[in-house]
């Protein structure tokens, strides 16, 4: 038991000639001195790993960021293991043991790493991360072509933002189906949100910017010539996701279908009837407000057969 | 020294048998963090979509609860200096302010989940946020358990009693402390 008045000799002596007056009170010795450092050099170095990104985006210097976080974060664990969990103190096989367990976990990234980075593999795709960054020339242009190419890995092939990549991402992509979305849509967000990403809208980032996809390429506009491809294929894809808009009034009930059932058919909602001038405003697509007539739904239900079939089935669960 | 039990006495390794036994628990969490991070890590690169699920943690509150530990950490080795005077009374208090830190840790995280659940981003809401709900919570529970552990020894560090098992808890502690200080810069500052 060292008394507070011996005299010290090093760091880890038990003197308190070191510890400033103020925090007599709370550090007994100037062992304790020599934490309470080590946890202010912590707290600085926290600080510059939290004030990194800012500075790294204000320069537009990603590596900033990195730097700041992963390399401050290595030099924070290397402080507390020494400093607090006096690792250097112990017999050398407990730290030869940690190394043993960490360089397992290297070897397990890099034999791993190569393959959950790709964005293919032979039975398996990451469509979202393929499509983020797929931003490939766009040699011929057709608007339908493209869409289940490029656009329906997120947006659904019907446009109901349920493509394989739409419901693996989240916000999930807008759903051009509903007349909810029509009825405050705008045409100069659909082209920024096409031409520049969702990022220029300050919205998702999954929506990535087609500028570049549908720019003219090598060879194809000339010198000093404004590129209009891109604004005229976006355009063209505008009018594409269009064809997804629902009819502006509800759409007629299917015909019933002949199931004897004890529960009365429900009475559909009506759906919102949308002002079309006010809906179409924005548009510059439809000249006098005119309303592009929606190709009527293709009848897809069961066949007669199975209907006959279900019918014969429910019968004998209801009525027997 | 009779009755005791043998961890706490025996030294055939040049530590005690304790000491060793936190260090080998230490050495498999090092493959359970290390492993759920390395994937993370690689997945997050194999994820550029990612990105925008990541962009809605909070930087602050991350940075608040990185600060929390940090100084339940000096805490926790202040209590083992005061146990290595043999001031039991003296350590079980700083034990005592560390589990209060972690307590202050935990309704840290309960605001932040709840905050963003309720904005939608739960468990199944992406890659990233299962990833983020798993190495968090894992982390979560190591506070807990730890904190639990801490008020034992910290019962009977104030009589006096086993006043080496706060240095052991002390070590556990620190080692959370560590997995956050790598958590914080993967969940909260490169994204
Ligand atoms: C990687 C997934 C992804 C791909 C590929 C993608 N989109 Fe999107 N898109 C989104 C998401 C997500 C949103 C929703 C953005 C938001 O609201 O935050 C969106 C939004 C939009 C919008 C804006 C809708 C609005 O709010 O007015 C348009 C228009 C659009 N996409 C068209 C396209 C077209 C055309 C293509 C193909 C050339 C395409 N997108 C490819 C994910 C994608």
């Amino acid at each position: 038991m060292a008394s507070a008045d011996a005299a010290t000799h090093d760091d880890h002596g038990h003197g308190n000639g070191k510890v400033p007056g103020a925090l007599r009170g709370f550090l007994k010795d100037d062992h304790e001195w020599f934490y309470f450092q080590t946890w202010m050099i912590l707290t600085g170095l926290f600080i510059i790993s939290y004030i990194g990104p800012f500075i790294g985006e204000a320069l537009h210097m990603f590596a900033i960021t990195m730097v700041t976080a992963f390399g401050i974060a290595v030099v924070k664990a290397g402080l507390v293991i020494k400093r607090f969990m006096h690792l250097m103190d112990e017999p050398k096989f407990i730290w030869q043991m940690n190394a043993t367990a960490l360089v397992f976990i290297l070897l397990f990234f890099f034999w791993v790493a190569p393959d959950v980075m790709s964005h293919e593999g032979a039975n398996w795709g990451n469509q979202a991360g393929a499509s983020i960054t797929m931003t490939t020339h766009i040699e011929d242009f057709d608007p339908d072509v493209v869409w289940t190419e490029r656009c329906a890995t997120c947006h659904g092939e019907e446009g109901r933002g349920d493509g394989p990549a739409g419901t693996a991402i989240y916000p999930r992509p807008t759903d051009f189906t509903s007349r909810a979305y029509w009825a405050t849509a705008d045409h100069d967000i659909m082209a920024t949100a096409i031409l520049d990403g969702g990022v220029a809208l300050g919205r998702s980032r999954y929506m990535p910017a087609f500028r570049t996809a549908f720019a003219a390429g090598h060879g194809g506009g000339h010198e000093g010539e404004v590129d209009t491809l891109p604004g005229e294929r976006t355009e063209q894809l505008i009018a594409r996701i269009m064809t997804f808009r629902p009819p502006p009034e509800a759409a007629p009930a299917p015909a019933p279908v002949a199931v004897p059932t004890r529960e009365p058919t429900p009475t559909p909602t009506p759906e919102p009837v949308i002002d079309d001038t006010v809906a179409l405003d924005g548009y510059g697509l439809i000249p006098g407000g005119e309303v592009v007539p929606a190709p009527a739904p293709a009848p897809t239900g069961p066949s007669e057969a199975e209907l006959a079939a279900r019918a014969q089935y429910i019968q004998g669960r209801v009525f027997n | 020294m009779m009755g005791k039990p043998i961890a706490t006495t025996r030294t055939v390794m040049g530590v005690s048998t304790g000491k060793l036994a936190v260090w080998w628990l230490i050495v498999s969490e090092i493959v359970i963090f290390g492993g759920l991070l390395a994937s993370y890590v690689m997945h997050r690169i194999g994820h550029p979509e990612w990105a925008a699920s990541a962009a809605h943690t909070d930087v602050r509150i991350g940075g608040l609860n990185t600060m929390v530990l940090l100084t339940s950490s000096l805490m926790a080795v202040l209590a083992h200096a005061a146990a290595g005077r043999g001031d039991g009374p003296l350590a079980a208090k700083r034990l005592a302010v560390t589990i209060g830190f972690a307590v202050m840790f935990l309704c840290v995280k309960a605001y932040e989940w709840t905050t963003e659940i309720s904005h939608g981003y739960t468990i199944t809401a992406s890659g990233f946020w299962q990833f983020y709900y798993v190495a968090a919570g894992i982390h979560a529970a190591h506070i807990i358990a730890g904190a639990i552990i801490m008020g034992f020894v910290m019962m009977q560090a104030r009589r006096n009693h086993e006043l080496g098992r706060v240095e052991l808890i002390g070590l556990y502690w620190h080692f959370v402390d560590l997995v956050w200080i790598f958590l914080f810069p993967l969940l909260y500052i490169a994204k």
